[in-house]
């Protein structure tokens, strides 16, 4: 019992480290239209998590225990491999999908990323070595929400729930973007309440995909990396899909938000279930396992 | 490796954070010059852009320093062997050093997208220096691959002097083309950004010219790897050149 007590204090500790400096900047700084004013406060966000790591195991005097700072087990390279192909893979699976069951008029072999096949490959390739050579920012979240806040869940409930916790509080740590319409815009029913229950559920399923990655190579750089690359190689890579070889934008059944949600949901959905399933299996045979012998 | 890294960075520790201390101070200056009222009328977004481009040359050159040291400080025989024959091995001990490096330099793109941001607060004139934060950040890489194999094989004295032979032949090659090749691009600096503008206004050239700098730029991160193979192959060859 003292030692759930300990957790608990620890994660409160974190978790108003973590959300504190992140909620005065973005509602200090916001423009009221999903932006910051300030270039500095927008390019620190994502390192707070991370900091807020740090301080707390200072103060609770953890040191460098379970903190995933090593590189990974051996073989650990398809992992990395895979941390890697998901973010390219994810604009283009979502752009599919658009075509497929969103946009109205047009295919997607008319739309600006296809018809200047050129510029597109210059796009994702730029992307990635962006998102490559400014990782240490994803390795700010991730340090802070499967590096730290996961595994400290896990302490006081089962997995599965640990997981879906912290998507929830990792989802909820954006809340002043999301408030003035930062990643789903501000034209959809239930402003802003939709934009938090789709960031929730985005939240969720990726954070079951990153804490796969960090636990099956013990080390948080995966995560950190894949986190950086779905963030720089997604939007930029999607937005040519949504738009013809004219530049005029494709006509859609739906409204934006939930032409993202249709479009770029699927994905983060089914890898999301699929490393929740990986996840407990692995846990499950190794608990069979234990009990057998 | 992590290991290793661990004990790289705890021996060198005070090293490290001088060098990367020192080497933002400049950055750090500048921009708090940016921001003050003198300056806002007098910077254009270009003349900025030159600045951060400086600036990033010579943080990453303090850099590049740093990592250097860091590669050749544990030069000794008796380290060398005793390492080869951990189960980490000779990948462990290479291993360590170049990914010091790339964290090293991830961190300074950090740093500097950070002071970039802080100077642009107090003035929206100035331009965003990440793109050519992001563009040292590779050339830093290469820079390193090209070295590291050579200070493995030959040692860190021979190894940078192989270097600077390599560069010296890379800028001779280019200076006997400015001499004897087709340089009326150059004749004047109107032709030059006569051309340079015509290029630009083209946009096919400019797409290919894009696509043609992003295979570069990603080829980096697979020739640091190769390099650091190559490393790990000439390790113990290197070793036989230790004077201690």
């Amino acid at each position: 019992m003292p030692n759930k007590k300990k957790t608990l204090l620890r994660i409160a500790l974190y978790l108003i480290l973590a959300y504190v400096p992140v909620y005065i900047l973005c509602f200090a700084f916001s423009d009221k239209e999903g932006s910051l004013t300030s270039v500095l406060a927008g390019n620190t966000l994502m390192l707070y998590p991370a900091i807020a790591v740090i301080i707390t195991r200072i103060v609770t005097r953890e040191g460098l225990h379970n903190s995933f700072l090593g590189f990974g087990k051996r073989n650990s390279g398809k992992y990395y491999a895979l941390a890697v192909l998901y973010p390219i893979a994810l604009p283009y699976v979502s752009a599919l999908l658009l075509h497929l069951f969103v946009v109205k008029n047009g295919s997607i072999t008319d739309s600006a990323a296809l018809s200047d096949g050129t510029s597109a490959v210059a796009m994702l390739l730029l992307s990635i070595a962006t998102g490559f050579a400014t990782a240490v920012h994803g390795f700010g979240e991730e340090l802070g929400w499967r590096g730290y806040l996961t595994p400290k869940l896990e302490e006081l409930m089962p997995a599965p729930a640990a997981v879906i916790v912290t998507g929830i509080i990792w989802a909820l740590w954006h809340g002043p973007l999301l408030a003035y319409g930062y990643d789903f815009g501000r034209d959809y029913d239930f402003f802003p309440y939709g934009g938090f229950i789709a960031m929730i559920v985005m939240c969720i399923f990726w954070s079951a995909f990153l804490t796969w990655l960090t636990k099956r190579t013990n080390s948080v750089y995966p995560a950190a990396l894949c986190h950086m690359l779905i963030d720089t190689v997604l939007t930029s890579n999607l937005m040519p899909f949504t738009y013809n070889a004219n530049g005029d934008k494709f006509e859609l059944r739906t409204n934006d938000f939930w032409g993202q949600i249709i479009s770029v949901f699927p994905m983060i959905i089914v890898a999301g279930a699929v490393s929740m399933v990986l996840m407990w299996r692995k846990k499950s045979s190794g608990e069979n396992k234990k009990a057998l012998s | 490796m992590t290991g290793l890294l661990y004990k790289l960075i705890r021996t060198n520790w005070v090293k490290i954070l001088l060098f990367f201390l020192g080497s933002m101070f400049y950055p750090f200056m500048f921009a708090l010059i940016f921001r003050s009222d003198d300056m806002k009328d007098d910077l254009t977004s270009g003349i900025s852009i030159m600045l951060w481009a400086f600036m990033a040359f010579m943080v990453f050159l303090i850099g590049g320093v740093c990592e250097d040291s860091i590669f050749n400080d544990d030069e000794r025989k008796k380290w060398a062997y005793f390492v080869a024959s951990t189960p980490t091995g000779i990948k462990g001990q290479i291993g360590a050093k170049y990914l010091f490096t790339l964290c090293y330099s991830m961190l300074t793109v950090t740093a500097l997208i950070l002071c970039c941001g802080f100077a642009r607060d107090g003035s929206s004139e100035l331009a965003d220096g990440s793109v050519i934060f992001i563009g040292f950040f590779y050339i830093q890489l290469t820079m390193r691959a090209i070295e590291f194999p050579l200070m493995a094989r030959f040692g860190s004295k021979i190894g940078k002097s192989l270097k600077i032979i390599i560069i010296g032949i890379a800028a001779f090659i280019f200076f006997a083309y400015m001499l004897f090749g087709d340089t009326s691009a150059f004749a004047d600096m109107d032709t030059f950004f006569d051309r340079l503008l015509a290029a630009l206004a083209d946009e096919n050239k400019v797409k290919r010219m894009t696509l043609w700098f992003s295979i570069i730029t990603l080829a980096v991160i697979p020739i640091y790897y190769l390099s650091y193979r190559l490393a790990v192959k000439w390790y113990l060859k290197g070793v036989e050149s230790y004077a201690k």
